[in-house]
């Protein structure tokens, strides 16, 4: 195989995974703090893909449009949060499920009403290429990558470092016992809630210059981000992101392969892995419930 | 009143009533009501039987439709084999993906479907390009022969046929499952399926044929579908259209005996009324399935039924919708 | 002057879904004093216990602590105005290490002074970084009490303190408790009759989800002579 195409498949793959993983931890400490799956966070995806081409549109920043998109979903999550979500905290995971996904195909519908059908561009911010043994690869990718594994070091230092994320990791553990401490849970849920959702529009934002922005693309990512939470484990942060590591690597080598292998392989891989445990590679702990 | 309801009578005589209303309102939206509640029985089942919601449901009625037209398009030309061949793809093809499935939890049971969808979506649309023809499909105009007895290539036959597959699954859902041990056991997997397993009870095993039992359902909704259209793209196994099944089962409400089809009644209804007012349709079933899950989740006949219970039964089993454990 | 109740519980009736399981509870707790609920598995102790502690919604009735309502408030709540359930289970966070799971409580109660956890529970002070999962039965239950110390609680209810711990951890516990009364009042509820007439100085008896004896008399619960109540 022609070594160029393998490095610059590798660095889309892990640009790809970084992606996957910002996506995908918001599910996962959802799933692990609330014990609900939020489909609706692929609405904010979508949401934070089109508001970065909208404000990169009216003021020719694409960090204004990111700073922006991330705001505009805070307020959406919260309000979402607020009528909807609120209410659902204490059912069973089905109940969120559908719920949400309800979430999900109002967004979808509305973003249709606003932004119409047609695909939108957005230009990626930064254009210079960089030159990697030998091989072209765009900077924009690398700085995707460094982006994820600054988050993934924040998201790791919150939770491990602060009381709030403390308190989180505990209602991971119990919440009804993070509760009986004293500890007001609905406020971390909340919380949790926000982040994961501001974190999934900033997947969007920067997904978006790598694919033409459209109605469909939160749902055309879904099986990715399913078959990452569950790869890894739902509820776990390292396993999202080891998992998201071998989707992104899969995916973009298995296209190199034959491109249906970019949809067919990482599906394969998940069956693998299931058969082998059937709670993903770092989901043990959290299934007992 | 409940035992009324339940008995195999008032099953044909809802379906014959169904089947004559056609008087009134186009015998096009009759049909798809009658195919769309068979695919929503498969999924009503899994929902309010074993307790497993899945958003992949547009897979399993794909390889049913894909099955019928591959045979319509290379092999045959006689519909109701074309049928039949769709509903023996589907159980093979549940019967493998069901030994992966059924071992998950519930969460990941549903995820995993949906991945399967769109992993299914790309399969029909990319990957088997060539035989397929992806979105475009396979068209089988002029491509089936009449048949005696009960005609599918006319809309009239094909009307009557769909009537009565739609009233035997029903008569094999309420009348045979739930009467059954097996459909004791079903039920007791959603409730507490630990405790049936120390009862010396496979519950995989019980999870795996309920497993191919419904989606095996979906592919017969999925091969008379092509018949009744005389084609089949990709876009039937889009995840676009992935919620629709738990839309109709919920809304109706799920376990219930006419669920599925009151709520694919309304369901279609709604959608062939409002997509002449509003330009995209999911706003509406957002809206619907939220509405419903808030409302209570017992659904339209879950609700009813309830106030029938009150007002007739001094002794009423409680309906069964989604199990919602005790903070213990 | 004549103690105020500092719990006063009145009809309470508590239901777990379709089937009830408190009928009509009225009790009285004292400041600082030693109350234990005995009873049968099935009775209804834990569920009358969260019950007062807000963590289930009971059907009926009213709770009043210190004045205040508590039927209808979350329950972090009523753990911060100062009562606060611990749970059979001896489930500490066994992701976080002790220090985290006083870092919590801390932090619920705005109460750093972790020193009177150390008065009673000198071994926290040496286990102080090990992660709750790799603490014994008998340390995770005096974790559980730590914590729940922190914010100077008026009322502690202690659900079954003595399953699984072994009987030298009991005999510590007894101690414990008697020096913790200081401070607080204690309701435990259990099986476990010996530790019973070690610590109460008043025995609710408690069948089928009814209050069916109040035992004040000390020699009665030294002699467990309450135990045809059961």
């Amino acid at each position: 195989m022609n070594g160029q195409l393998l490095i610059s498949a590798i660095v889309l793959g892990l640009s790809m995974s970084g992606i996957y993983f910002l996506l995908t931890v918001g599910l996962s400490l959802c799933y692990g703090l609330m014990r609900m799956i939020s489909l609706d966070q692929f609405f904010y995806y979508a949401l934070g893909a089109y508001m970065v081409y909208t404000v990169t549109s009216l003021t020719g920043s694409f960090w204004l449009g990111m700073l922006g998109a991330m705001l505009t979903t805070l307020v959406a999550a919260f309000v979402v949060e607020r009528l909807i979500v609120k209410r659902v905290y204490s059912k069973p995971v089905m109940f969120s499920m559908i719920l949400t996904f309800g979430v999900n195909l109002l967004g979808v519908g509305l973003i249709k009403y606003v932004w119409g059908l047609s695909p939108k561009p957005v230009a990626s911010p930064i254009s210079g290429i960089m030159n990697i043994f030998g091989t072209g690869v765009p900077i924009y990718r690398l700085f995707v990558i460094v982006l994820a594994v600054v988050v993934y070091l924040a998201v790791q230092y919150f939770l491990n470092k602060t009381i709030l994320g403390t308190a989180i990791r505990a209602g991971i553990d119990d919440a009804e016992k993070v509760e009986a401490l004293g500890i007001n849970i609905n406020r971390l849920f909340t919380l949790t809630f926000l982040l994961s959702s501001v974190l999934s529009a900033l997947a969007g934002v920067i997904h978006a210059p790598f694919v033409m922005v459209s109605p469909e693309m939160g749902m055309s990512i879904t099986a990715f981000a399913f078959m990452v939470v569950i790869i890894g484990g739902l509820g776990s942060i390292k396993g999202t992101m080891v998992s998201a590591l071998i989707v992104g690597q899969v995916v973009s080598i298995g296209a190199l392969i034959w491109a249906p292998l970019a949809e067919m392989a990482p599906f394969l891989v998940m069956m693998i892995i299931l058969l082998i445990k059937p709670t993903g590679l770092y989901g043990s702990k959290l299934m007992n419930r | 009143m409940k035992r009324y309801l339940n008995s195999w009578s008032t099953i044909i005589i809802v379906f014959t009533l169904l089947y004559f209303l056609k008087a009134f309102l186009p015998a096009a939206f009759l049909t798809e009501v009658a195919i769309y509640s068979i695919y929503a029985m498969g999924c009503s089942f899994l929902i309010g039987r074993l307790g497993l919601t899945s958003f992949g449901q547009p897979a399993f009625l794909a390889f049913g439709a894909y099955g019928a037209g591959i045979y319509l398009y290379y092999f045959g030309t006689n519909p109701f084999v074309a049928i039949l061949v769709g509903v023996l793809a589907s159980v093979v093809v549940n019967m493998l993906v069901g030994l992966f499935f059924v071992r998950l939890n519930s969460s990941y049971f549903t995820l995993c479907n949906q991945a399967f969808c769109v992993v299914t979506f790309f399969l029909f649309q990319k990957a088997l390009v060539k035989w397929t023809f992806g979105d475009n499909g396979l068209l089988l105009i002029s491509r089936m022969d009449p048949t005696p007895v009960i005609d599918l290539t006319s809309p009239k036959g094909i009307y009557l046929f769909a009537f009565i597959v739609a009233a035997l699954v029903w008569f094999f859902y309420n009348y045979l499952m739930k009467r059954s041990v097996f459909g004791a056991t079903c039920l007791c997997v959603k409730d507490n399926e630990q405790k049936l397993r120390f009862l010396g009870y496979k519950t995989y095993n019980i999870k795996w044929l309920a497993f191919v039992i419904a989606n095996t359902t979906a592919g017969l909704a999925g091969a008379l579908y092509t018949v009744y259209f005389c084609m089949v793209n990709a876009n039937i196994a889009s995840v676009s259209s992935a919620s629709e099944a738990v839309a109709i089962s919920m809304l109706g409400g799920a376990g219930t005996l006419f669920g599925p089809l009151v709520g694919t009644f309304i369901f279609i209804g709604l959608k062939d009324i409002a997509s002449q007012f509003i330009r995209h349709w999911e706003v509406l079933v957002g809206l619907l399935l939220i509405v419903v899950m808030l409302a209570g989740q017992k659904g339209i006949v879950g609700s009813l039924e309830g106030y029938l219970a009150k007002y007739t039964a001094k002794k009423s089993e409680p309906t069964p919708a989604l199990t919602q454990e005790g903070g213990v | 002057m004549g103690t105020a109740n500092i719990v006063e519980v009145k009809n309470l009736n508590s239901a777990y879904g379709q089937s009830k399981v408190i009928f009509d509870v009225s009790l009285q707790i004292k400041p600082k004093e030693r109350l234990s609920i005995v009873g049968r598995n099935g009775a209804g102790k834990t569920t009358l216990l969260k019950s007062i502690a807000s963590l289930l919604n009971p059907t009926s009735g009213s709770v009043v602590y210190d004045g205040i309502e508590l039927v209808g408030k979350p329950s972090y709540d009523v753990a911060r105005m100062g009562l606060k359930y611990i749970d059979q289970d001896k489930h500490v966070f066994l992701d976080l290490t002790v220090r985290e799971n006083l870092e919590l409580s801390s932090y619920a109660t705005g109460d750093y002074d972790w020193d009177k956890v150390f008065k009673h529970f000198p071994k926290l002070k040496i286990l102080i970084d090990r992660k709750g999962a790799f603490l014994s039965g008998g340390e995770r239950q005096m974790l559980m009490i730590g914590r729940a110390i922190l914010g100077d609680p008026k009322v502690l209810l202690i659900d079954e303190p003595t399953e699984g711990l072994a009987p030298s951890i009991v005999d510590d516990l007894v101690t414990t408790f008697h020096e913790l009364s200081k401070d607080c009042a204690i309701m435990t509820v259990g099986q476990n009759l010996s530790f019973v007439s070690r610590i109460a100085e008043r025995i609710y008896a408690m069948k089928e989800g009814k209050l069916v004896a109040e035992i004040t008399d000390e020699a009665k619960i030294k002699d467990n002579s309450y135990s045809c109540y059961l």
